[in-house]
């Protein structure tokens, strides 16, 4: 292979695994359009990238507080630095189903977020990427260790 | 949403026709990985209520003790979890095949579970997948439990669904006393969308 061959495959590869990841990958420009959307993000929200492609994200998932988010996310978009949410702040961003809808015994899919900023060539920052992170495992075994202390702190 | 409380003989039929396929892509790659005979069973294809699931998955294995992982997997309207139920009497005997070490330790078998996990379920969830033209996202697997009764392995307490259509496949082994049991379970509302997509499938 040459090497703008080898090249290209590296960026299929990376195409490839963006698309299978279990993570959600969503990038955002200045006024929250959404301009990628991943293939986890396609198959919880049950919405493909061309039906979300140019939409406003709170237009199209109206679980996500407006103002809430904003507020971090221009942090991002300012000072060119990541923020974080944990499902302790809010246990979902997007309402998803829980990835175990048969054994599993929360109603929904918990998150923790990762907004990073994109930089152009300049430095500006005219995009944000937010990556979404299936927790709800390590959610439930936190509720039932909680519910297992107090049982025992009441004793 | 209208309920699905049974399926007919066609949707009944075409489902056992795909797994069918499915799974033997998988008895082909676990039969690969083992080197021996991977016997097939016809799958059975039921929608179950919550309060006949526990009864159900009881019926599947008699043995006092096994060990379970379930994984799931969305994609396109369809969701669900491959659960694999194994009975614990067969780990010296897949020790053997997969040329682990006799004297095993409790890591071991667990890699020994999750091996034999990853093909079933990894090969029947992406068969199923491509026959249907979806791409399936799978989380990681969880364990339900290991060495119990398999009546401790669900809690339907906390459950949040009604009923589900399962497809159950037993898998054994010819000459080794192997057995476990792969339940491919999906979620009411993905059962509408795939009847619809079976119905082109159907037509001709």
């Amino acid at each position: 292979m040459t090497d703008s061959q080898l090249e290209m495959t590296e960026l299929h590869w990376l195409m490839d695994i963006l698309q299978t990841i279990d993570v959600g990958l969503v990038v955002l420009d200045r006024s929250y359009s959404i301009k990628l959307w991943n293939g986890f993000m396609e198959n919880h929200s049950g919405i493909s990238p061309d039906e979300v492609k140019g939409k406003n994200l709170f237009s199209l998932f109206d679980e996500i507080d407006e103002d809430w988010f904003k507020k971090k996310a221009e942090s991002v978009f300012l000072l060119n630095t990541r923020a974080f949410t944990i499902s302790e702040q809010r246990p979902y961003l997007f309402r998803f189903h829980n990835n175990h809808p048969i054994t599993g015994r929360a109603e929904f899919m918990h998150q923790n977020a990762t907004i990073i900023p994109l930089n152009n060539v300049d430095g500006s920052t005219e995009h944000i990427c937010l990556i979404v992170y299936d927790v709800t495992n390590s959610a439930m075994s936190k509720r039932d260790l909680e519910g297992i202390k107090s049982l025992l702190d009441a004793r | 949403m209208p309920e699905v409380t049974a399926l007919t003989e066609d949707e009944r039929d075409c489902y056992q026709e795909i797994t069918n396929v499915a799974m033997g892509q998988a008895a082909d790659r676990l039969a690969r990985l083992l080197g021996v005979y991977v016997v097939l069973p016809i799958p059975n294809v039921n929608i179950i209520e919550r309060s006949e699931f526990k009864m159900t998955i009881k019926s599947l294995e008699d043995a006092p003790s096994v060990s379970a992982v379930c994984q799931g997997f969305i994609g396109a309207g369809v969701a669900g979890e491959a659960l694999l139920i194994f009975n614990d009497a067969s780990f010296k005997d897949i020790s053997q095949l997969l040329k682990y070490s006799q004297t095993q330790t409790q890591e071991e078998e667990l890699e020994m579970l999750m091996d034999v996990a990853n093909v079933l379920n990894g090969a029947c969830i992406q068969g199923i997948g491509k026959q249907l033209d979806i791409n399936f996202s799978q989380s990681h697997p969880v364990i339900l439990g290991r060495h119990r009764p398999i009546n401790e392995l669900l809690d339907e307490k906390h459950a949040t669904w009604q009923r589900t259509m399962a497809i159950e496949i037993n898998y054994t082994i010819e000459d080794h006393n192997i057995n476990c049991d792969l339940l491919l379970l999906f979620t009411e509302e993905s059962v509408h969308h795939m009847n619809r997509l079976i119905s082109f499938l159907l037509e001709d």
